[in-house]
């Protein structure tokens, strides 16, 4: 049994006036990262600003700012209780552990692939000298 | 009587015929089903990402691969795809705002945002088969890869991508580009799909009779995850 449902609708009652400003400025808000993204991408392109690392990290926090913004405002996930909203971003914050965690080792893999045969060459000819 | 109904929340929460969460069971359980669904993604993103930087050597750049935009002869790096974000965050925007028209009851603003978020939908899906088209057609010269053909390695020109050959790149590059855009565009289908439904039954009056608009609010929080997911593909895969 579920005791909770929206307000009912009343045959006959007047319709309120929008309240849609909240929503226009968290749009500008997404617009304006979206297109400073985009041109910075061009940007850096061209003119090597920062080095390409730093903008991949940069890119990622613009990208979790975006999400909040969704998430928060659009998906009403900020107005909703304290433990379900708890419920929802713990699990998906253990998450974005997860993706840095292999992008690092998705990186060391490749120093493996590149370096490895050598050194491993190097381990099998190897004779200790006593 | 909402007084009562708190004070009977805090005595015995977890013990039934209470809402915990304080939002009802269907909206629950489509948060649940967007967070396991967050897991499917999040796995295929993740194995993006670690065959990204372990083929870094060899993994194309997308900004040289996806450099068409309709109507102009020329090549224009992330101009389409910042079209398509574009298009996304604004049907995400027009199904917020039908959304509230829902919670103030309001027939005529639903249907009329609906109908421009399905519009956004379409137009998204029709960009991506545009995208599609002209990955797996290519370049023009196309490109000489080592092939096994007939029992022995050969260099063979091909042209464009698909899941046997890539012109751009390493191969795991289209592979993942197929199944990622895909696995997403279908989303992006079926969310269309609902909101087709939706608008069906707004214009029927159902909602009306039902006296709330809480099936807009579902499928509008499927929506916006789709949109979520797209800004997690267009970060990983055009800019990173």
């Amino acid at each position: 049994m579920d005791n909770y449902h929206p307000p009912l609708y009343v045959p006959g009652t007047p319709i309120e006036a929008p309240k849609t400003k909240w929503i226009w400025r968290v749009f500008w808000i997404m617009l304006i990262v979206t297109i400073f993204e985009i041109s910075f991408a061009f940007a850096n392109g061209e003119y090597h600003f920062i080095p390409w690392t730093a903008q991949k990290v940069l890119f990622i926090m613009l990208t979790l700012v975006k999400a909040y913004y969704i998430i928060f405002y659009f998906m009403h996930l900020g107005h909703e209780q304290f433990n379900f909203r708890l419920t929802i971003s713990l699990t998906s914050i253990l998450l974005i552990y997860f993706i840095v965690l292999l992008m690092i080792e998705g990186d060391y893999s490749m120093d493996y692939r590149l370096l490895i045969p050598e050194f491993i060459k190097e381990m099998h000819t190897y004779r200790p000298e006593h | 009587m909402a007084q009562a109904a708190t004070l009977e929340t805090k005595k015995n929460l977890w013990g039934g015929g209470v809402a915990p969460f304080n939002v009802s069971y269907g909206k629950l359980m489509m948060w649940i089903f967007l967070l396991s669904d967050t897991f499917t993604f999040s796995s295929l993103l993740i194995s993006y990402g670690f065959m990204r930087f372990k083929y870094d050597d060899a993994w194309p750049l997308a900004d040289n691969v996806f450099v068409h935009f309709p109507f102009y002869p020329g090549h224009i790096k992330l101009a389409f795809v910042s079209l398509m974000t574009f298009t996304l965050i604004m049907s995400s925007v027009t199904m917020v705002l039908a959304v509230e028209a829902g919670h103030r009851f309001d027939k005529k603003g639903v249907i009329k945002w609906l109908l421009w978020t399905i519009f956004g939908g379409l137009f998204f899906l029709a960009s991506q088969t545009y995208e599609w088209y002209h990955f797996i057609t290519g370049t023009e010269h196309g490109k000489a890869i080592p092939m096994f053909v007939d029992g022995q390695w050969k260099e063979v020109v091909v042209r464009g991508a698909n899941l046997r050959y890539n012109e751009y790149g390493h191969q795991l590059f289209a592979n993942f580009f197929f199944f990622i855009t895909g696995f997403h565009g279908s989303h992006v289908f079926s969310g269309v799909v609902l909101n087709v439904i939706g608008l069906i039954m707004t214009i029927r009056g159902y909602f009306e009779r039902q006296g709330h608009y809480e099936f807009i609010e579902k499928i509008g929080l499927y929506w916006h995850f789709v949109d979520l997911v797209w800004v997690f593909v267009f970060t990983f895969f055009y800019l990173i």
